[in-house]
């Protein structure tokens, strides 16, 4: 199961990388440089994983926070507010990640935005 | 990529080494332990100047200062999650039991650096006897791991409440005074020159209270670590 | 209810007993009687103690909020017999070796607990969310008292002691106490542990009935 939220924070003090690796080896898996490259480089993080998550912007915190989610294939893929912080680059990857995974697995989005209600093949409203 | 049938040992291993790495890039822990335990050392030969102590109080002294060092930066590891909103993340993709074991061993590598340094200080500035050093290491390693074993879980609690580190000090301390008289008795005897053979019952008190409290801190840490 | 009566009778006669027959322990005298207060005393805050970390337990398995209040109710008990035992125990201390304090293993080990029962309402009042409160106060039960054996077996036998051991038990696990004295002590124990069950009835009557409320079955 992998959540992707605005309140879940990934480690200021370590690199993108370094996030990527303990995430990967605390789920009980392991992870090699070539696919931390490619994971950064589909979130369009390819040139920062050497630097510290401290130096990124909110949006850039936020694709991070994609990679680490996508790292394991997960059964489950909770996203809250998918798009939020992200510029249109980074909208547009957020479809691509959802486009590719949408038959691998279960996505849940929960959102408040109008344009993400597309994303979905089954809407659900809540609190009407 | 990741498969996830890894075993408890190299998921706990990757939380020790995260925490390992935070800690030497912002050094928060290794601060507030070495400028306690440093200053404490100092007080003490300052204000005792160059009076010969006897080896009961010095024993006492010895572990006031390691104690205090450790009620100083051990909490830090989990209030530090709590504080960086890391913690839900963690809670999330990790098993609670290789945190706990992660945590545990760092806060063992906090203090045993911490007490490389201050041990061979105490010495040099109290004169103390140093014939049995072996003994006195010996001590001291099983000393660490007591306090370890009854203080990750208590940082634990604290992390989650409002006032953290007075907390911390106030629910540890009463678990602690039992190994704190052992480990004082025991220092007090090797420093006086006797052999390892006089202290044996308190060494298995010790071993044993560390392997109870590590057991019941196993089975209790979950229900700390869930919301 | 009648028996309640009995026990305040029986509490008076224990009590006139305890001062008017010959001391428990000859070469203490006079102070020993405090041995039929005392002991009961400490005995009941360690089963007090026991029982909240039982109630802390069965807390955390079914998460039944009546649970944590009995844990709390147990240990606020456990505190008030601990407050008693520790003060018969310094008067004691006072009359027979000089100094009302002296950091022996058994009044150490009562003031581990009372610093327990401190620590565990200091914890209480730090949380603000019931449920939270409730896991982590009853997890920090549960682990103070796996030191307990620790602190009442362990500690005195290893640690040099002034405390009068061979008064109640000795070596051979036979009771040295003479049956006069071994009566009046047993009845005070058994009073003393009734004046506690009593009182912890009534305070769980009042949660259940409280917890009723709450949720509106009554």
């Amino acid at each position: 199961m992998s959540l992707v939220a605005p309140y879940l924070n990934l480690y200021d003090q370590l690199s993108g990388e370094e996030n990527l690796q303990f995430f990967a080896s605390v789920r009980g898996g392991s992870i090699t440089g070539k696919e931390i490259e490619s994971l950064l480089e589909k979130v369009g993080l390819a040139n920062r994983g050497l630097d510290l998550v401290s130096t990124y912007s909110t949006g850039m915190k936020q694709r991070l926070k994609y990679a680490v989610a996508l790292s394991n294939i997960p059964k489950f893929l909770f996203l809250d507010e998918p798009m939020s912080a992200l510029d249109d680059d980074g909208k547009s990857i957020v479809i691509e990640v959802i486009d590719e995974f949408r038959d691998k697995c279960i996505i849940v989005l929960a959102t408040n935005e109008k344009e993400e209600y597309t994303l979905g093949r089954q809407q659900c409203r809540l609190g009407q | 990529m990741a498969d996830n049938n890894a075993g408890l040992v190299s998921k706990s291993l990757a939380v020790y080494v995260k925490d390992l790495r935070l800690e030497l890039r912002t050094r928060s822990g290794l601060n507030a332990i070495f400028m306690f335990g440093i200053t404490t050392l100092a007080l003490v030969s300052f204000s005792l100047g160059q009076a010969l102590l006897e080896p009961k109080v010095l024993g006492a002294l010895f572990w006031i200062i390691i104690f205090f060092s450790a009620m100083s930066g051990l909490s830090q590891v989990f209030v530090r999650e709590e504080e960086a909103q890391t913690a839900l993340t963690l809670r999330l993709t990790a098993d609670p039991d290789a945190v706990f074991w992660g945590k545990l061993i760092f806060n063992l590598t906090l203090l045993i650096i911490m007490a490389a340094v201050i041990t061979p200080l105490f010495f040099i500035l109290t004169d103390a006897p140093t014939a049995g050093a072996i003994n006195f290491l010996l001590i001291l390693v099983i000393g660490i791991i007591d306090l370890c074993a009854a203080t990750t879980l208590v940082a634990a609690i604290i992390a989650k409440s409002s006032v953290k580190g007075a907390l911390f000090a106030v629910l540890s301390f009463p678990i602690l005074i039992p190994i704190l008289i052992a480990l004082t008795l025991a220092s007090e005897k090797i420093l006086a020159g006797e052999s390892i053979g006089e202290i044996s019952k308190l060494l298995q008190f010790l071993i044993a209270y560390a392997v109870i409290m590590i057991t019941a801190s196993v089975m209790l840490f979950k229900y700390v670590w869930q919301e | 209810m009648w028996w309640k009566s009995l026990i305040f009778l029986a509490m008076s006669v224990i009590i006139w007993f305890s001062f008017t027959t010959p001391a428990p322990q000859q070469q203490i005298g006079e102070a020993s009687r405090i041995f039929y207060y005392h002991i009961p005393q400490a005995w009941i805050c360690v089963i007090a103690f026991a029982m909240s970390a039982y109630f802390s337990i069965k807390y955390l398995r079914k998460r039944n909020a009546l649970n944590d209040d009995l844990a709390v109710e147990s240990a606020r008990l456990g505190l008030l017999f601990c407050i008693l035992a520790t003060v018969t125990g310094a008067i004691f201390a006072k009359v027979t070796w000089g100094a009302f304090w002296n950091w022996d293993p058994r009044q150490t080990s009562i003031f581990i607990l009372l610093l327990i029962y401190g620590a565990y309402f200091a914890l209480r009042s730090a949380i603000e969310d019931e449920e939270r409160r409730a896991a982590l106060s009853s997890v920090y039960a549960i682990f103070a008292f796996v030191t307990v054996p620790f602190l009442v077996f362990v500690l005195p036998r290893i640690v040099p002691s002034l405390h009068p051991t061979d008064s109640v038990i000795n070596k051979d696990l036979k009771f040295t106490m003479g049956l006069q004295v071994r009566t009046i002590f047993f009845s005070s124990l058994t009073v003393f542990t009734l004046i506690f069950v009593w009182i912890f009835n009534i305070l769980k009557r009042y949660h259940i009935i409280r917890r009723k409320m709450e949720t509106g079955t009554i």
